[in-house]
């Protein structure tokens, strides 16, 4: 019995840290440009998709594939950012919603005329699981990384937002843009850093979708969904909500299938019993006043 | 070939009744609820069910579809409507996810992934009406059009002026000493039955029922109808759905190789979508009032 | 209230009505199936989506076939010639397909669809019409009462499920099921679980879900004999079994039809070779003629054809096709091909020789499969 709760707390755990890493992005877009990424999902399946096209076609060693996988989503963040949403910055924050959703289904079609819709795996090799704490749990090294690099990564971001400069002009453009730019915070400073670190972040949290699962053209869709439940769970804005969030998500998909209380076929339908259920008695998100690292 | 050209009139017309209800709460009121298709969905089950187990006809089930998912609006506002903006948008999306899963699972009453076969044609005075015919055309724009023009009341009634007020500025509604929640509330209901109506009409047409109909292109869809036309604009809902059909349709008379016509449609859906946002913010229907 | 802006309206509105009319009248023009030029028929296949890969077998087979009879004069004299339609897999949108199948094409027969949701979406509106639905692939109980034109030659599920649950009953006791919510793979499962006199623990899973590491925790904590992986394509398969893989997995697995692909058990074929796979299918004898269709396949299209069996049924349905428009008078007269069908008996072909019941139905069976790490042969027990 405790090794099949300690392997559902470790599934939920690498569940939990993927959906961080793609609820972190979305939460700082939402704190500084105010609205939300329909879109992050595709930006997850890009990263995704380029780092299996270095890694398995062109044949490179995984790290370097990952570097520059990661680097490119960068830029695709940036050129988004700045073709799509700079010139509707102004605009009810519907209308850059409206265009993320635009987005979200014209990227999926072009990683389908790309990619064809079969599904594909990231790598040539298998890899096989190692035993972790006397064999109570199985983790595949994909997932070892993916739950340590995402909590280095999770530390980062705070620090970033706490101890840099750019960072805390970030906070203050979250917390008033006019202010901001009146102690000289260029606005679009502000967007450019938030869409390449949260496209960064979506990116590796891409690839190690892919080691998990494999590539299809729709295989971003239900993890942002899931994102986006831990964003609102966790009071939107809020960097530290959306990481608790996640987890929250992750290890009560698991722990709840897992352990049987809920049948599987409701799985999909989890984050937002949780989320429903929490808005109904706290609207304002989990840590609605207390815990928001953006908004002051 | 007029038998095509009647099914485009169908399912047209259907969508023109969905979209122009959820322009109601979504344009109208500015309720942000991406769970819209639920309403549709129930209404689209409640007359399957009654007819394929209770054996009730057209007439009656347009008026139980309306009934029931008005009734299930009031429950979901009661549960959703505290919340604005994004949170109800990330709520509504949510349950809209969890309609699909119960609709999946609960077996007994939806017969699950199998769907709901054997669905009757629609009867009026004893005479089934075959799917596209002119008599079904007639009997459905005839429909449509009854409930639109009482929708159209509706948008030019002093509720709906109270709604496009709420929109405009809820706090202001409220110190004006409007009861902002209830208005929001019948709103939600309203849109709902009318979706409910429009679910129904899709299920005597289409015969077969199954929960892809809570599906998230569906949704997609939807949202583009409403925006692309013109939110909270009545004559906006109906341009929307007649373009975003006539798009939807195009793919397959261009000659694109099938590998890639469900791509290009969602590739136009999307240059649509972002096209209007840049040019036209509020809708593509701005551009013929300004005349 | 402005209602001067209703003008501009009324003429945009007047501009579609006449785009659509317009598309429509030029389709008319070309696609007239009276009884001069090419010999159209209708195709119906999932085209995009997680099958395409069979979509895409099926229309390769077809307009290679039809090549073929063209070449050796076609049908009266006229070239066979098929329209394409994506069923994608589910009846809604195999029912619009057919809908442009029937009333634009006119066509008189349509060969599919492969999925039985796209079957069961399209026999209603052709069974109206009366147009002949032939399908070589779709095996669900239900098509078996769809209708009197609607006719397949492939087996029904009611004996897959059967015979896998015969084979589970004598070497299992308690099994593991997984099983993707589709009408295919909840028909398999239903079946299979009546056939079945053990102990099962069911799991499923939607659709758009990928992340099976939960529901393997939970099964490998029920101490099961074997597992049931009852997917609705080799995609899902693929993932479920990447994922059993490194959960350790140690027990039999067993496969429906859909899943017993050779292409895919392939990435995986250590670890399903070690812990035993067991799979079923309507598999083809072994014959010159197949070897052949399935060489000049690799050739044409640069690739293995994916599906083995369902190429071998494709490619009789065609023969069946062919040989009944030879046979009647007026190739737009779907009573007299549907009777036609009916009295083709003994027909024989790749599946040896087989007739059609008075449900349209053959009397082809599945059989059970093993995989040897490179393909799955037939069982020896």
């Amino acid at each position: 019995m405790s090794e099949l709760v300690a392997q559902l707390i470790w599934n939920g755990l690498v569940t939990g840290a993927l959906i961080a890493l793609v609820a972190l992005g979305l939460t700082l877009i939402y704190g500084v440009a105010g609205f939300i990424q329909f879109a992050h999902g595709e930006i997850v399946a890009l990263g995704a998709y380029s780092f299996m096209v270095l890694h398995k076609l062109v044949g490179w060693e995984i790290v370097p594939s990952a570097i520059a996988a990661v680097i490119s989503i960068i830029f695709v963040g940036l050129i988004l950012e700045r073709f799509f949403f700079r010139p509707v910055r102004d605009e009810d924050p519907m209308v850059p919603l409206v265009i993320s959703i635009g987005l979200s289904i014209g990227l999926q079609a072009v990683i389908l005329i790309f990619f064809g819709p079969n599904i594909l795996t990231i790598s040539k090799k298998t890899f096989h699981s190692l035993s972790l704490f006397g064999g109570k749990i199985l983790a595949t090294p994909s997932q070892i990384w993916a739950v340590v690099l995402a909590i280095i990564l999770m530390g980062g971001t705070i620090l970033f937002l706490h101890k840099t400069k750019i960072g805390k002009a970030l906070r203050a453009v979250a917390s008033n843009r006019d202010i901001a730019e009146v102690f000289g915070i260029h606005v679009n400073t502000a967007m450019r850093w938030i869409f390449g670190v949260g496209a960064g972040l979506a990116a590796v949290a891409g690839i190690f979708l892919g080691f998990e699962q494999n590539l299809e053209p729709m295989m971003g869709v239900m993890i942002a969904v899931k994102a986006f439940s831990a964003v609102i769970l966790g009071a939107v804005g809020s960097v530290r909500g959306a990481i608790i969030g996640a987890f929250l998500i992750g290890l009560s998909e698991s722990l709840l299938v897992g352990l049987g209380i809920i049948p599987s076929g409701f799985t999909a339908a989890i984050p937002f019993i949780i989320l429903i259920g929490m808005l109904l008695l706290k609207p304002e998100g989990l840590f609605g006043k207390r815990f928001t690292a953006l908004r002051q | 070939m007029i038998e095509y050209f009647f099914s485009l009139v169908i399912i047209t017309a259907i969508w023109a009744l969905l979209a122009q209800s959820y322009n109601l709460s979504f344009g109208l009121t500015g309720l942000f609820n991406l769970g819209h298709i639920i309403f549709y969905g129930v209404g689209a089950y409640t007359a399957a069910i009654l007819n394929t187990k209770y054996g009730w006809g057209f007439l009656e089930n347009i008026g139980a579809a309306a009934l029931f998912s008005g009734i299930f609006a009031a429950g979901f506002g009661l549960l959703t409507l505290r919340l604005s903006g994004h949170y109800l948008a990330i709520a509504t999306l949510g349950a809209a996810m969890i309609a699909s899963v119960i609709a999946t699972n609960w077996i007994s009453l939806t017969n699950g992934p199998l769907g709901i076969r054997g669905i009757d044609e629609p009867e009026i005075f004893g005479i089934t009406i075959e799917a596209d015919s002119l008599l079904f055309v007639l009997l459905y724009v005839t429909v449509v059009l009854l409930v639109n023009i009482l929708l159209y009341k509706l948008f030019h009634s002093p509720f709906g002026r109270l709604l496009r007020a709420i929109k405009d500025d809820e706090i202001a509604a409220q110190a004006a000493g409007k009861n902002t929640f209830k208005a929001k509330t019948w709103s939600l209901i309203l849109s709902a039955a009318f979706a409910g109506i429009a679910g129904a009409l899709y299920t005597h047409y289409r015969l077969f029922l199954d929960p892809t109909i809570f599906a998230l292109p569906e949704i997609i869809v939807l949202v583009l109808m409403v925006v692309v036309g013109g939110r909270g604009n009545f004559w906006g809902a109906i341009l929307g759905t007649i373009l975003v059909i006539f798009i939807g349709e195009l793919p397959r008379f261009i000659g694109f190789p099938d590998s890639i016509i469900g791509a290009s449609r969602n590739i136009m859906y999307a240059a649509l979508l972002i096209g209007t946002m840049f040019w036209k913010p509020k809708g593509l229907f701005t551009f013929f009032e300004k005349k | 209230m402005k209602y001067d802006f209703l003008l501009p309206m009324k003429k945009l509105f007047l501009g579609l009505g006449i785009a659509f009319l317009l598309i429509g009248c030029q389709q008319q023009e070309t696609s007239k199936n009276s009884s001069q030029g090419p010999l159209q028929i209708g195709g119906l296949a999932p085209l995009t989506g997680d099958l395409a890969s069979l979509g895409t077998q099926t229309k390769n087979l077809g307009n290679l076939y039809a090549k073929k009879i063209n070449a050796e004069g076609g049908i009266h004299g006229r070239n066979l010639e098929i329209i394409w339609e994506d069923g994608k897999c589910n009846p809604g949108d195999a029912a619009k397909a057919t809908q442009k199948l029937v009333n634009i094409d006119k066509v008189s027969i349509i060969f599919g669809g492969n999925c039985s949701g796209e079957t069961l979406g399209a026999a209603p509106i052709t069974e109206k019409k009366e147009v002949i639905l032939f399908s070589s692939i779709s095996t669900s109980p239900e098509i078996t009462k769809a209708g009197d034109f609607v006719f397949r030659n492939a087996p029904s599920d009611s004996s897959q499920g059967k015979i896998l649950a015969e084979y589970v009953n004598e070497n299992f006791e308690k099994v593991g099921i997984l099983t993707q919510q589709t009408d295919y793979a909840v028909g398999v499962g239903n079946t299979f679980k009546e056939h079945f006199s053990g102990e099962f623990i069911e799991e499923s899973f939607l659709d758009n879900e990928s992340d099976f590491k939960t529901r393997i925790t939970k099964l490998k904590g029920e101490n099961l004999d074997a597992l049931f992986i009852n997917s609705n394509s080799p995609q899902k398969f693929e993932i479920i079994v990447k994922q059993l893989q490194e959960q350790n997995w140690s027990k039999p697995i067993f496969l429906n039809e859909i899943s017993s692909n050779a292409e895919s058990a392939r990435k995986y074929s250590d670890f399903l070779t070690e812990v035993g796979t067991v799979g079923v299918n309507f598999l083809p004898p072994k014959s010159e003629e197949l070897k052949n269709t399935l060489q000049e396949y690799t050739d044409k299209f640069g690739h293995e054809a994916p599906y083995e069996s369902y190429l071998a049924a494709t490619i009789d349905g065609m023969k069946i096709i062919a040989q009944v428009l030879q046979e009647v008078d007026d190739p737009n007269d779907t009573k007299a091909i549907r009777d036609a069908l009916y009295n083709t008996q003994n027909f024989s072909g790749l599946f040896g020789t087989y007739s059609f019941d008075e449900n349209g139905d053959v009397n082809i069976s599945h059989q059970l499969l093993s995989f040897d790490g490179e393909n799955f042969i037939p069982l020896q027990e």
